[in-house]
């Protein structure tokens, strides 16, 4: 069991890797850069931003550095390493390996990523795990009882919510609760900066509008297996050894059932929790979400990496968890481990 | 099969609870901030609120309110005393000297003196400082240039960025003197008879040298650091939420009519509507598609203010690649686009057409219709070019910055509109815009056809012709533009000190523009707001990016809620 744990984790390294060589790779291929303007640059200022920014430094390896090293007569391997290593990808790397993800664009040095991470990712986690706990605790019973209750009204309505909560992006939903709330029950779209500290009913909006996807997925997903389980011959051996009603669903079809929803929760929560930009940018929440699409734009290369990398981490360390868990569901699973 | 009755309820209960539960648990503190609050909505929240770096809207919107330059603008966008009282330039406009009032004092009640607007100065030109508004000071100011490129790596002694005794010496080289508390003594590298215009600019704003240094490098997003001289007072900065200003009791004016501004900032604009509406906003700006829901509600209709703003949009032509080095290929593509239509009912109503390259509310402004729209003209211009008809024509490549809906559908209007008047098809060139804004960077990678704009740095001719169309503009550069006639024309106005005289030269430039036609111009973009009836006591200028009256205002502006 231990084993299998150090084994998965270790796996997430060489998934950061190539994570971060992607985005490098495509990072450098987008056209523009972080300091284009309409208005006229000077190139002094253009190589005192590439200077403070690193991005004077080759691409992949640095092997002047070496060079230079060499004629001052240094040849300890370690800081030659170091020195080839003096590039932009490799500063990068070198970077995450040491939890600093360097300064942002944005604020032209002064803020670095990780801190920005530190500030933005409690207020998304906050919304997402609203989102994380509308989606379970509303989309696992309702796809329960829709399959046990297969083809009455109750299966008809959690179908039909379902569906809608599936096919209407969040951009609409939320717009849509957003006008409904404020011209129906008078609650005001603009949120105070304090409303956001702690964990407020300021979150429950969009907690909730952010988790209608899932939570529709979750609901559909259940029934579904459920359904597939319902025929199963363990179920009817637990029937025909008299057990309840309640401990036949609870301990026999639930419980089988639950695998593939762990599957999707897993990802879907380290995407939940990260924030997205378009409930931030509509509920005007402080979060994470909204950087990983403006640093984009405006090619803020250090957030670029520091919100994918850490997203890349935190979807690998999810996966790692739904798979211990499937051995908390499913004995067959631990067994063969 | 059979499943608990209490079971089948239960999930009723939940599916009601899901759907109702934020309706139920939320309401709204009507919470009334303490005294007479103005609060304006914002859309995006400003990157670098450092006024010798950033140079965005969003920022200066913060800037104008927080600091004030040596001059300002009023209301009808003249130039009028700020901090400074008087100025004088010598006789051949080659140097100023502002004269500062008496007892000018920040917003703390500590002295403002020349040395600090000095500062201002030389940060703007500094090389480490690296601000992306440095070029309206280099241009102009002596010894600025020569400081900012201290360390081109291209230049023929390059300079080492590690070289102190250079970098001072380059500093001390700048044309900027404080002799006395009060006086302030500027050169210039020739005549700049529109100077005192470009002091009511961010670079001049005095933000203070040891609250920058003891700061660090985000020092301005600490409002304890960002202590100013302006009507109001930053009081707190929230990340992507909320700017608030005080009144500033030490302003040399008087104290300002409300006794705080707050910037909400809101980002969707459907959200912004509805804080109107609840009044939790006075004045918010309005996306062009919510006009036409605006107009048809009778009381939000009286709210709408809408007027041209200080940027002109223009049919940009590559000239330096076919077909748009003929003069006649640009003719009759000035002459098919259909301004009116565009501005009214493809746009909502959010631009205005113009005529003129200079703004009808800026001097040298002319007066012409000329390429309104004209059907057989266009025909008739395309017919004489020396392509002779649109079959003759090479591919045209019609950039534009992709990823907005309302934008794709202008695109299109346009591009059915050639083809229809014209007989020309365009091909679309959908560009993500910080990669198009890469392309315009580079003349070699200019995009072949776009509809792009300028936006005023300061309200004088000089900045939309001498800046903009001169042979050595790296505006004009990069479209292949240069006519030694229009140079001399511009030339001669920046260098006349009477300001009525010069405008005539901008005039005749402003002609000769419309000639050669490097770009014609199409529309003023609109500034749309919605302003409540409580608010008054404002004057909108075309340069308000914010708020109406965001310029000239800060005193006056008056809320009474009812």
């Amino acid at each position: 069991m231990l084993g299998f744990l150090v084994r998965r984790v270790l796996w997430v390294v060489p998934v950061v890797f190539t994570v971060a060589l992607i985005t490098f790779v495509l990072m450098q291929r987008a056209p523009g850069g972080p300091w284009d303007s309409d208005k006229p640059v000077s190139r002094s200022a253009l190589e005192t931003l590439n200077r403070r920014f690193g991005l004077d430094k080759p691409l992949w390896l640095n092997p002047d550095a070496v060079g230079d090293l060499r004629d001052e007569g240094v040849d300890n391997p370690f800081r030659l390493g170091r020195a080839l290593l003096d590039s932009q990808f490799g500063n990068y790397l070198v970077g995450i390996a040491r939890f600093d993800l360097g300064p942002t664009y944005e604020s032209r040095g002064g803020e670095t990523v990780q801190r920005v991470i530190a500030g933005r990712l409690p207020t998304s986690a906050k919304v997402g795990l609203v989102a994380v706990a509308f989606a379970t605790l509303v989309g696992i019973p309702l796809g329960v009882l829709s399959a046990l209750r297969q083809n009455t009204w109750l299966d008809y309505l959690s179908l039909f919510t379902s569906t809608v909560g599936v096919s209407v992006p969040t951009f609409v939903s939320g717009i849509l609760l957003l006008i409904l709330l404020s011209q129906q029950f008078g609650v005001s779209p603009v949120r105070r900066p304090e409303e956001w500290d702690g964990f407020g009913r300021a979150y429950l909006v969009p907690g909730i509008v952010l988790g209608l996807g899932t939570m529709a997925y979750l609901a559909r997903l259940t029934r579904a297996t459920l359904l597939e389980v319902q025929r199963q011959d363990y179920v009817r051996t637990a029937r025909a050894k008299g057990l309840g009603e309640g401990p036949v669903v609870a301990r026999h079809m639930l419980r089988n059932a639950l695998i593939p929803v762990l599957t999707v929760l897993g990802p879907a929560a380290a995407d939940l929790l990260t924030g997205s930009f378009v409930i931030e940018t509509i509920f005007g929440v402080p979060g994470l979400g909204r950087e990983f699409v403006t640093s984009i734009s405006s090619r803020d290369y250090s957030m670029i990496m520091g919100t994918t990398v850490f997203y890349a981490v935190l979807v690998a360390l999810a996966n790692v968890t739904v798979d211990l868990s499937y051995g908390l569901v499913d004995p067959r699973i631990r067994q063969r481990r | 099969m059979h499943v608990p009755a209490r079971w089948a309820k239960l999930g009723g209960l939940l599916l009601v609870f899901a759907l109702l539960m934020p309706a139920v648990a939320l309401r709204a503190d009507a919470q009334d901030a303490e005294g007479k609050v103005l609060r304006i909505q914002r859309g995006t929240y400003p990157d670098t609120i450092d006024p010798q770096v950033g140079s965005a809207l969003a920022e200066i919107s913060i800037w104008t309110l927080n600091y004030e330059g040596l001059t300002r603008l009023d209301g009808n966008l003249q130039t009028v005393p700020a901090a400074a009282e008087s100025w004088e330039f010598n006789e051949d406009a080659t140097s100023i000297t502002f004269r500062l009032r008496e007892g000018l004092t920040y917003s703390d009640g500590s002295p403002l003196t020349a040395d600090r607007f000095r500062y201002s100065v030389l940060r703007t030109c500094d090389p480490n400082v690296a601000g992306g508004y440095a070029y309206v000071l280099t241009d102009v100011v002596a010894g600025c240039a020569e400081f900012a490129n201290l360390f081109d790596p291209e230049a023929a002694t390059p300079v080492a960025t590690d070289d102190t005794a250079a970098y001072e010496a380059a500093r001390d080289a700048v044309g900027v003197r404080a002799p006395d508390e009060r006086t302030l003594e500027i050169d210039f590298i020739a005549p700049a008879p529109y100077f005192p215009t470009v002091a009511s600019l961010w670079v001049f704003f005095p933000a203070q040298q040891e609250l920058i240094e003891a700061g660090g490098e985000n020092w301005w997003a600490d409002p304890a650091n960002q202590i100013g001289n302006g009507p109001f007072q930053l009081t707190g900065l929230e990340d992507g939420q909320l700017a608030t200003f005080e009144a500033n009791e030490n302003y040399w004016a008087g104290r300002p009519k409300v006794d705080g501004i707050e910037y909400v900032y809101i980002a969707e604009s459907a959200a912004a509507l509805e804080a109107y509406r609840a009044g939790d906003v006075d004045i918010i700006g309005v996306d062009p598609s919510q006009i036409a829901t605006i107009e048809g509600d009778p009381e939000l209709s009286d709210q709408l203010l809408r007027y041209a703003a200080a940027n002109t949009w223009y049919l940009n032509f590559n000239l330096n690649e076919e077909p748009f080095q003929d003069v006649k290929v640009r003719e009759a593509f000035a002459y098919a686009f259909d301004r009116e239509t565009f501005c009214e009912v493809i746009s909502f109503g959010s631009c205005v057409p113009t005529y003129s390259w200079v703004p009808s509310d800026v001097p040298g402004a002319i007066e012409t219709n000329a390429f309104a729209f004209d059907p057989e003209a266009a025909r008739a211009a395309l017919a004489a070019s020396s392509y002779g008809s649109a079959e003759a024509l090479p591919e045209i490549r019609y950039f534009y910055g992709s990823g907005d809906p309302a934008a794709q559908a202008r695109v299109e209007w346009i591009a059915q509109q050639y083809r229809e008047v014209l007989g020309v098809e365009l091909t679309l060139e959908p560009t993500e815009p910080t990669t198009l804004s890469g392309l315009r960077r580079d003349p070699e990678t200019y995009p072949q056809f776009t509809i792009y704009n300028w936006y005023q740095d300061y309200p004088d001719p000089q900045n939309w012709l001498s800046v903009y169309w001169t042979c050595s503009s790296s505006f004009a550069e990069r479209v292949g533009y240069c006519n030694p006639e229009f140079d001399e024309l511009t030339e001669q106005g920046d260098r006349t000190i009477d300001p009525e005289a010069r405008i005539p030269f901008y005039e005749q430039a402003g002609q000769l523009l419309l000639e050669d036609l490097p770009g014609p111009p199409l529309f003023n973009e609109a500034n749309i707001f919605l302003v409540s009836p409580d608010v008054t006591g404002y004057t909108p200028t075309s340069i308000d990016g914010g708020w109406p009256g965001e310029r000239a205002s800060a005193l006056t502006v008056d809320v009474n809620r009812t």
